[in-house]
């Protein structure tokens, strides 16, 4: 069983074409080139789809950047331990 | 005709909230500091971001006769070598740590975070002398193609716009398009010669910032290209409290039936007036508006043509079609018709091409009442969010790079045919070089031909049916500021 926080590392890669090195706790949108607006898009997607939650508009604007992703699936009931 | 010369008539009025407000009479000593340092009618590199430093070059460049060529900051190093060997700017307004210019020019003039890098070796243009902006063509290709604009094809556009929708110097427009493309630019314009107040923000409509913005300034409009749209659809904009927005409007592409009846519908509600419009660099920016109280009965136009404007559509014998819910090419004849293209600095001192005359490629359609529905387009273009996208220029690209591809699609589907077992390396180059990813790559054995070696696009399998359809993602022109 494939932890969470794999899972959300995997979206990131999956969504917005990174390698597996680019990925850190420095991501954010608007910062990371391919974390554009269209990335956003599709990151809310999958990341509903991955944790089975839905992610209100208000909460979509704050998903702005590695860290604060975890802290709102957190609040969803995302278990990140 | 320059129409910014004049501009200091609005005095203490608001020009810029950028983190603080800016008057007229401030943007305009600034932005003429920055013309100043340049000093003589010549060609500079403007690398736009939505901020203030960007927009008062360009006012400044454009008051004071130097011609700019708008290009987005987050433009490719090596593109932008490109252009400079091709169009030699004296001058590049850019950001004060792009560590290429810093070694590459001379620093003189600074303001805010941008220096005006100056040319080491002199060069000496032959501008046309109704030559006032350059913009690019086909965002994201990397095309060096620029459209040549004159002063009166920008406020000719800006005055037509500001009649048909009634700007007033009450207006607070908020950026929500980069400026160096043509829309957004034309949003800037159209809005500075009424006085009225530009909210400028480099944030996403993503992100809680940009909202917050929005309504601590009380924003009254903003643009947007359907994916803009598709974006507030995904936020329940019909559950936004934004009692000071007044007026939307939308271009770039034409919004799915869904959403447009729905934004209608919506804004129809919140007395937002909500403008569906088209238009073109090729026309400096705006050719037709379907007028807010027509958005729901005629859904799917794109209207009539803006005042000053006019359409006509042509059958395939070049005859003009008078009859309505016939099919011909779209033919737009107006002041704001651009003088024609540039490839390098030597097409700078052309005259006009075009003489007010755009054959815009697109197949349309007007109904009984006139009002105008496009069908469909004759080059190999798509929209990819809501930018055009040369096919044939991607297949140069890569024919460029040695692969030996065939490109196509539908708007915001690129699908690119190769015969060897490269697509790694076909995809690596499409996402360095054009900045797209999400497209995809297939591999084929045999590219359909007819008798006479024509390519035969439509014998191509469509890789929609193959697998469930990823839209095209792209950090293009407009994508990258929203």
């Amino acid at each position: 069983m494939m932890k969470n926080i794999e899972k959300y590392r995997n979206a990131f890669i999956a969504v917005l074409d990174l390698e597996e090195d680019d990925v850190s706790e420095d991501l954010a949108l608007g910062v990371t080139r391919e974390w554009d607006s269209i990335g956003h898009m599709t990151l809310i997607s999958e990341m509903e789809d991955v944790f089975d939650v839905s992610i209100d508009s208000e909460w979509i604007t704050e998903f702005n950047s590695y860290m604060s992703g975890i802290e709102i699936l957190k609040r969803l009931g995302v278990d990140f331990d | 005709m320059n129409s910014f010369k004049k501009i200091e008539e609005f005095g203490n009025r608001t020009a810029v909230y950028a983190e603080r407000n800016y008057s007229y009479f401030e943007m305009v000593e600034i932005a003429d500091a920055i013309c100043r340092e340049v000093g003589e009618r010549t060609l500079v590199f403007c690398l736009c971001s939505n901020n203030k430093e960007s927009l008062f070059g360009y006012v400044g460049f454009i008051r004071g006769g130097v011609v700019p060529v708008l290009l987005d900051a987050s433009i490719h190093i090596d593109r932008l070598r490109r252009l400079i060997n091709l169009y030699k700017p004296t001058y590049i307004w850019a950001r004060s740590d792009n560590q290429d210019l810093l070694k590459s020019m001379d620093r003189s003039f600074v303001f805010g975070d941008y220096t005006l890098f100056k040319r080491r070796t002199p060069f000496q243009h032959n501008l046309h002398e109704h030559l006032a902006l350059l913009l690019t063509t086909s965002g994201s290709t990397g095309s060096p193609k620029f459209v040549r604009l004159s002063y009166e094809n920008i406020f000719k556009n800006a005055e037509s716009i500001a009649r048909y929708l009634d700007i007033n110097a009450d207006d607070k427009p908020i950026t929500t398009l980069p400026m160096n493309y043509s829309y957004g630019l034309s949003i800037i314009n159209s809005h500075l010669i009424c006085g009225a107040t530009i909210i400028v923000t480099d944030a996403s409509i993503m992100t809680k910032d940009f909202w917050e913005l929005c309504r601590g300034q009380r924003a009254t409009t903003f643009g947007g290209v359907p994916f803009v749209y598709e974006m507030l659809d995904r936020l329940n904009f019909e559950e936004f409290n934004l009692p000071s927005l007044k007026k939307l409007t939308q271009a770039g592409g034409k919004l799915s039936p869904m959403l447009s009846r729905k934004f209608s519908e919506v804004c129809n509600r919140k007395g937002i007036q909500f403008f569906t419009m088209y238009g073109q660099t090729e026309a400096t920016a705006r050719m037709t508006y379907l007028p807010y109280d027509k958005s729901l009965e005629k859904a799917g136009s794109i209207g009539i043509a803006i005042p000053g404007g006019k359409l006509i559509l042509q059958d395939d014998n070049g005859n003009k079609i008078t009859a309505p819910n016939v099919i011909g090419e779209l033919i737009y004849i107006g002041e704001n018709v651009s003088l024609g293209y540039a490839e390098s600095l030597f097409d700078l001192s052309k005259k006009d091409e075009n003489n007010g005359i755009l054959r815009t490629g697109d197949m349309a359609y007007f109904d009984q009442d006139g009002y105008f529905f496009i069908t469909g387009r004759i080059k190999r273009m798509i929209k990819v969010y809501g930018n055009r996208i040369s096919l044939d220029e991607v297949e140069g690209l890569l024919n460029e790079h040695g692969y030996d591809c065939i490109c196509a699609g539908t708007d915001d589907h690129l699908y690119i045919y190769t015969l060897k077992d490269d697509s790694v390396q076909i995809k690596k180059i499409i996402k360095e070089k054009l900045n797209l990813k999400g497209f995809k790559v297939m591999k084929i054995e045999e590219i359909p031909r007819n008798h006479f070696g024509k390519i035969l696009y439509s014998k191509l399998p469509n890789m929609n049916q193959l697998q469930s359809p990823e839209p095209v993602t792209g950090n293009l022109i407009y994508a990258t500021k929203l």
